[in-house]
């Protein structure tokens, strides 16, 4: 499956095209030197990725879609044999998420394909599967808030939430290890030094847009495409509704 | 004024307004950021264009007509309240007391003549 991921949710854009064989037809060899094979631009055997990442601010429409054709076409394919679009849901930066899914629902549309929007926690997450029971990713949502979830057993289980630092260790009280990632993680340096089984992954703010590609094709196998009225999750309560409660 | 700002951050590119922009971005000795709120009608509108990652970001930031949006705006910014006075003048007042000081001290700002 040929699958065009991409990720405006922070300041670093990211984007993929992952070409991933379907299970039971991944039993190809690789050939020996597959760098000196001289077929030219053929997709090798087994699953391949080109991405892109660019950290360079809140920039995205200036670059996103010369990224997407840069990937396309490094990855020898024509838009046209795409098989699935994806991007981040949310939560994020607004103006980020807007650009991605926009251009992703206008892509699909022109090319008459499918896409799927994956949460941006479970997209960060997805990364860390494994490596501690208890993950949670953080990003800034600014004013002492924070975008997060508890991820146990690579399931969330709280969240996700659009709160502050003391709401946050209050849910992890009972909790002995916990592993925090994404790209805003190192703001709970200090608290979370207080706390002898609680880390912060080091290389904590990684490109998501092969998670969204990878968690994208799960999601489509097992739920089918989003539809064209398909929304963002912001996850911040407006002003008035946060009055309220 | 937001060209004044401009001119102290040592921008040199003309300042435009941002009334249908809603916000216009310039680099100079730190980015700084001009919004205009004049067409929005409430703080949720521009929380919607990110200001938050403005305000609360690494720049400067002047808002025109911050009172339509008030809820948006973050507790520590400075407000500049401009008056039109009967005889044409215009009334400056200032938040923060220590830079309306300052300023008056260093001649920019006139103390009200009554």
């Amino acid at each position: 499956m040929n699958i065009l991921a991409l990720d405006c949710s922070g300041d670093t854009l990211s984007v993929c095209v992952a070409q991933i064989e379907q299970e039971n037809t991944t039993a190809f060899s690789k050939p020996k030197h597959p760098y000196k094979d001289e077929i030219g631009h053929k997709k090798l055997p087994g699953n391949t990725l080109v991405e892109i990442a660019i950290d360079a601010g809140y920039r995205h429409t200036e670059r996103l879609m010369m990224a997407v054709d840069y990937c396309v076409t490094e990855a020898g394919l024509k838009p046209q044999e795409l098989d699935l679009l994806a991007c981040t849901a949310g939560p994020g930066s607004f103006t980020g998420l807007r650009i991605g899914l926009s251009t992703v629902k206008g892509l699909a549309l022109g090319l008459n394909k499918p896409f799927v929007c994956i949460p941006t926690l479970d997209a960060i997450s997805y990364y860390w599967m494994g490596v501690a029971p208890v993950l949670v990713p953080v990003i800034d949502a600014k004013r002492s808030h924070f975008y997060f979830a508890i991820y146990e057993d690579e399931k969330i289980v709280h969240g996700p939430f659009d709160k502050d630092i003391q709401y946050l260790f209050s849910l992890l009280q009972h909790y002995s290890e916990v592993l925090f990632v994404g790209p805003d993680a190192d703001i709970l340096a200090s608290s979370a030094q207080e706390r002898s089984g609680f880390r912060l992954a080091k290389e904590h703010n990684r490109p998501l847009a092969k998670a969204v590609a990878n968690l994208a094709m799960k999601a489509y196998l097992k739920d089918g495409p989003a539809s064209s009225s398909q929304g963002l999750n912001y996850l911040r309560a407006s002003d008035a509704e946060e009055a309220r409660t | 004024m937001s060209g004044g700002i401009a001119l102290g951050l040592g921008i040199t590119e003309t300042i435009t307004s941002p009334s249908y922009t809603l916000i216009n971005e310039y680099e100079g000795r730190l980015p700084f950021y001009h919004f205009d709120a004049y067409r929005l009608n409430s703080a949720e509108e521009l929380v919607a264009l990110d200001s938050d990652f403005y305000f609360y970001g690494h720049g400067v930031c002047a808002v025109e007509w911050s009172e339509r949006v008030k809820n948006a705006i973050p507790e520590n910014a400075i407000t500049i309240k401009l008056e039109v006075m009967p005889n044409g003048s215009r009334k400056i007042s200032i938040s923060d007391n220590d830079l309306e000081k300052e300023l008056v001290k260093s001649g920019v700002l006139e103390t009200e003549k009554l």
